[in-house]
């Protein structure tokens, strides 16, 4: 027949399509190979991730391809620390990643950012504030505004919300910790609003003496917190304690309620804490999210939730557009707010470029076991 | 077809250069480079690590110092200064390591991170103890900061070893390389040597012999050995060239032989013509005799005519042939129409033969051309033969040649032109290249090459032109032209109206048969005749009786014509004076010394009578 190929030429050329396409499914870059996106979060914290994942799989996956997160691996007598994040982030990196979701917190998110760096993934920090983060490679990306900015909204908060003008703050020894405080301190210098003590402590601190030693010279009109909720909720309860009655402002850090009020329900109610986001959006779409998010959580969504479950949505949404290599969904999510429109998430509208994405900060307030927001129009 | 060899070989060689430059390249990419990297990478985060870890161990001495002072020494500076030093941890580990580091540094450093933020809370806590007035607590704090410090020097200690095993580790790899560098290049080495050798034995064993042999070889021919040969060769270029060379000298040794050969058959060709003219002297002479006599019968009047003609015909003939052989007498000015005619009644003979037609076509008015006729002769010759040559090779009946003349710009043109087969159009490029002939011709292929190179040092060309129609071969040739000669009357020669009667001759010459009609004749005109058969004879002859004029033969056995001339100018100067002489050697009338005796004294053998009549009455003044 004319200008058809013979069998015996077309077998080389089908043979070569048959292996090179088995090659990529085996490789899992083939077009019927799962879209796989690391997870490297506590259990709690990634199921959020989990829902969104199980949303867009059943609405037919990333194109067509099924959505599959890989979790990181990690010895069970392996020490909290450093180390563990290097090693979650080499166990998640076992199979071929599109991108990875990671870690809890800066100082986490940090530590392993060598390895995802090294290995050329991008690794999307879903609620890690520090100035760092932006420092430590270019594979590294914050879903959340940094702590200097995060610092200046509770500086402003509590210069012209609460009217203090004294406050002193206490700080984990953390980068996330440092960093805020240093946001705090920045935008009060040369204001109205004095800092009584910057005091440092850590997991294994002892707290009521910082406490005391603080409060032994000046009782300042508001005090800040740069910590973690358990610190938080356990800084508060002193502060009650000591019948010290003046407000406390939580960094987001604290926003996870079951530790913030583990130690005292009572201590923790009324304390201020930056949230990136609050449930209660007036929006249908974004109510049913919230609904299936607290179905599936079994609690109130946070906005560790939402910051998560955001950023699911955006690197399937990436693949979808460019496709699972890592280099490509990297440069997609810079061009967000650049070449291409802001994605619209859960917690807003979200950019990685300079300039592309809103300070996204919500001021909320404990009330029961729930975070309220202070401006009910402010979420 | 040779094979090319030798530029394979060069070509190989050159490659080998080249791949050897490549790999070197390669392998220095390859290895080279990543052992540098290596040692790069492992060093650069040592030095960051060092920095950091210095740092660190630095602000924990400092710091822990500082404390003790404060707290178990209750220094109130010491107290003041402290949180400024403490709070320095801040700058420490404010920026991240940006540079490969191995899990295992990375670990430590954080743990180092770990324990000096420890130790900054743990000082922070001593201190608000101490605010706190429990100075006991203060102390038990600031010995765990102690600890801290301590834990902080050893895992600056590690990280610092962990660093150094990875510079370790790249050093093991540098001496690896180095081994294996030292390896390769010897191998490299070797192999750039074998190339080297490979292209001294190329050169020693199948050039430089071969053109040594050349450059000897051609000194020999320079010393005119043309029997030199060089013995063959590789089947590559060189022995393209010895081969070429041989050829070459056999060429140059055939016409040097033929040369020879032409010499010597110039010679001979002297000596025949003067023989055969002698004879023809004498026949044409009996026949005009016989003629001029009224008692023969009119038979024989017919018989003896047409042997006069042939005779003559004879003499021209062998008189072209000997003035074509004949060195050039350094004439410049040649008359374009005789010598057309006289190369083409050269090869009258040979046209005949073969049935060739050749017709003449001579311009009027024409100039003279600005040539040695003999030369230009040679030209023509080599162009009428080749032409020749072609119709009789083309095998067809009809044979048509011949020769146009006429003016082109500023010169002559001979054409000629024959209705042979022609000219293959990719012959016509190599028409006038040396040595290029047709196989059957059986010649050494330098006609048209040696024609064009006469013409050209006269200041002319040969070309070719194809034919515009129909089959053949046109060559041109093309000469400067001279000045015309001035316009002449034609004044007819008066004839002499003397008589021989009377007058005493003396005639001179060994052959009888050439004196004897020639005597016959002087006496039928009334002359007193003796006849002497060499030149000591005639002395002899002219001592008894003296002679009105002398016909003595240029050359004879014994005493020849101007072996008496010199006699007789001694001896009796005015007979000397009245002496001419016949030659049947045609070369030798153009040889005669001009100061010895003029050429216009000598007759050409033969001659006809009334020619000879005409010029003896002219020459004694009658």
């Amino acid at each position: 027949m004319l200008g058809s190929p013979s069998p015996a030429a077309a077998t080389p050329v089908v043979a070569a399509v048959v292996f090179a396409a088995l090659a990529l499914q085996a490789a899992g870059c083939g077009p019927g190979a799962p879209v796989r996106i690391g997870v490297v979060l506590p259990a709690d914290f990634a199921a959020a991730a989990v829902i969104a994942a199980d949303q867009l799989n059943a609405a037919g996956g990333v194109r067509g391809r099924r959505l599959e997160l890989v979790r990181d691996s990690v010895p069970p007598a392996l020490p909290d620390g450093v180390g563990s994040h290097i090693v979650r982030a080499t166990s998640v990196l076992r199979v071929p990643v599109a991108a990875v979701i990671g870690h809890e917190g800066s100082g986490s998110s940090l530590a392993a950012a060598p390895v995802y760096n090294a290995a050329g993934v991008v690794q999307l920090v879903p609620t890690g504030t520090s100035r760092l983060l932006a420092q430590t490679g270019a594979w590294t990306l914050a879903l959340a505004p940094n702590d200097s900015v995060e610092g200046r909204f509770i500086a402003s908060f509590i210069r012209d919300r609460l009217g203090a003008r004294t406050v002193t703050i206490f700080y984990m020894n953390t980068d996330y910790g440092i960093g805020l405080r240093d946001g705090v301190l920045g935008a009060l210098t040369g204001g109205p609003v004095r800092v009584v003590r910057a005091v440092r402590y850590d997991q294994g601190a002892d707290l009521a003496v910082l406490v005391d030693a603080a409060l032994r010279h000046e009782r300042p009109d508001a005090f800040v917190i740069a910590g973690y909720a358990r610190d938080a909720g356990r800084i508060a309860a002193l502060l009650r304690d000591r019948r010290v009655p003046a407000p406390i402002v939580a960094g987001d850090g604290a926003h996870a309620l079951p530790d913030l009020v583990a130690a005292r329900p009572d201590a923790v109610e009324g304390m201020y804490v930056v949230t990136f986001w609050l449930p209660g959006a007036a929006d249908g779409a974004t109510r049913r999210t919230e609904g299936e998010l607290r179905r599936r959580l079994g609690r109130e969504p946070t906005a560790r939730d939402a910051m998560v479950y955001d950023a699911l949505r955006l690197l399937a949404t990436a693949v979808a557009e460019v496709g699972d290599r890592p280099r490509r969904v990297r440069a997609y999510l810079l061009s967000l707010g650049v070449d291409r429109p802001r994605y619209h998430g859960l917690t807003g509208e979200i950019g990685f470029a300079a300039g592309a994405g809103e300070p996204r900060f919500v001021m909320g307030r404990v009330h029961g076991t729930l975070v309220v927001p202070v401006d009910p129009g402010a979420r | 077809m040779n094979r090319p060899n030798i530029r394979v070989s060069v070509w190989l060689l050159v490659s080998a250069g080249v791949v050897v430059a490549v790999a070197t390249g390669v392998y220095a990419a390859t290895r080279v480079v990543p052992a540098v990297r290596a040692i790069r990478e492992a060093t650069e985060p040592l030095k960051a690590v060092g920095d950091r870890l210095h740092e660190a161990s630095d602000w924990a001495d400092r710091s822990t110092r500082l404390a003790e002072r404060a707290i178990a020494d209750r220094r109130a500076a010491a107290r003041d200064a402290l949180p400024g030093v403490v709070g320095a941890y801040d700058s420490l580990f404010s920026a991240p390591v940006n540079v490969a580091l191995s899990d295992s540094v990375r670990f430590v450093l954080s743990q180092v991170g770990e324990t000096a933020s420890r130790l900054a809370v743990t000082l922070e806590e001593a201190l608000a103890l101490e605010d706190l007035a429990r100075h006991a607590d203060a102390l038990r704090r600031l010995q765990a900061a102690r600890q801290l410090q301590q834990s902080i020097y050893q895992l600056a200690a590690r990280a610092q070893v962990g660093g150094l095993e990875r510079v370790i580790a790249a050093q093991r790899q540098v001496d690896v390389l180095g081994r294996r560098l030292a390896w390769v290049f010897s191998i490299w080495v070797l192999g750039i040597a074998l190339v080297m050798v490979a292209a001294v034995r190329l050169v020693r064993r199948r050039i430089e012999p071969p053109l040594r042999e050349l450059q000897d070889a051609l000194a020999r021919m320079a010393e005119g050995d043309l029997a030199v040969q060089l013995r063959p060769v590789a089947d590559d270029e060189i022995g393209a060239l010895t081969r070429q060379f041989n050829q070459m000298t056999a060429v140059l040794r055939s016409r040097a032989e033929t040369q020879g050969q032409m010499a010597a058959a110039s010679i001979l060709l002297a000596d025949v013509a003067h023989a055969v003219n002698n004879p023809l002297m004498s026949i044409g002479a009996t026949a005009e005799g016989r003629l001029a006599d009224p008692a023969v019968p009119e038979t024989t009047r017919r018989e003896m005519a047409e042997i006069l003609a042939q005779s003559r015909r004879a003499a021209r003939l062998l008189e072209g042939i000997v003035r074509f052989v004949r060195p050039s007498a350094g004439e410049r000015v040649a008359v374009v129409g005789d010598v057309v005619r006289e190369s083409v009644e050269l090869l009258a003979f040979q046209f005949a033969a073969d049935g060739v037609s050749c017709d003449l076509e001579l311009a009027d008015g024409l100039p003279p051309a600005l040539a040695d006729p003999q030369k230009f002769e040679h030209v023509l010759v080599a162009l009428l033969s080749n032409a020749h040559e072609a119709l009789v090779r083309g095998g067809a009946a009809a044979r048509p040649m011949g020769v146009r003349t006429r003016r082109e710009g500023e010169g002559v043109c001979v054409e000629v032109w024959d209705g042979g087969p022609g000219v293959p159009a990719d012959a016509e490029g190599r028409l006038f290249q040396p040595f290029t002939s047709s196989r059957e011709s059986g010649h050494a292929g330098l006609g048209l090459y040696t024609a064009r190179r006469v013409a050209r040092e006269m200041g002319g060309d040969v070309r070719y032109e194809a034919p515009a129609q129909g089959t053949g071969a046109r060559f041109l040739v093309t000469l400067p032209a001279g000045p015309l000669p001035a316009p002449s009357a034609v004044v007819p020669a008066a004839a002499p109206g003397g008589s021989l009667a009377g007058l005493r001759v003396l005639l001179v010459d060994d052959e009888p048969a050439v004196r004897r009609p020639l005597g016959r004749f002087l006496k039928q005109r009334g002359a007193l005749v003796r006849e002497a058969a060499d030149g000591s004879e005639a002395l002899a002859l002219l001592g008894a009786e003296p002679s009105d004029l002398v016909v003595a033969d240029l050359r004879m056995p014994g005493m020849d014509g101007a072996a008496l001339y010199r006699a007789l100018r001694e001896r009796d100067p005015r007979v000397a004076e009245r002496m001419i002489f016949l030659s049947g050697d045609v070369a030798q009338i153009g040889e005669m010394d001009a100061g010895d005796i003029a050429p216009s004294r000598i007759l050409p053998k033969p001659i006809e009578l009334a020619e000879f009549e005409r010029f003896l009455l002219q020459y004694m003044g009658f």
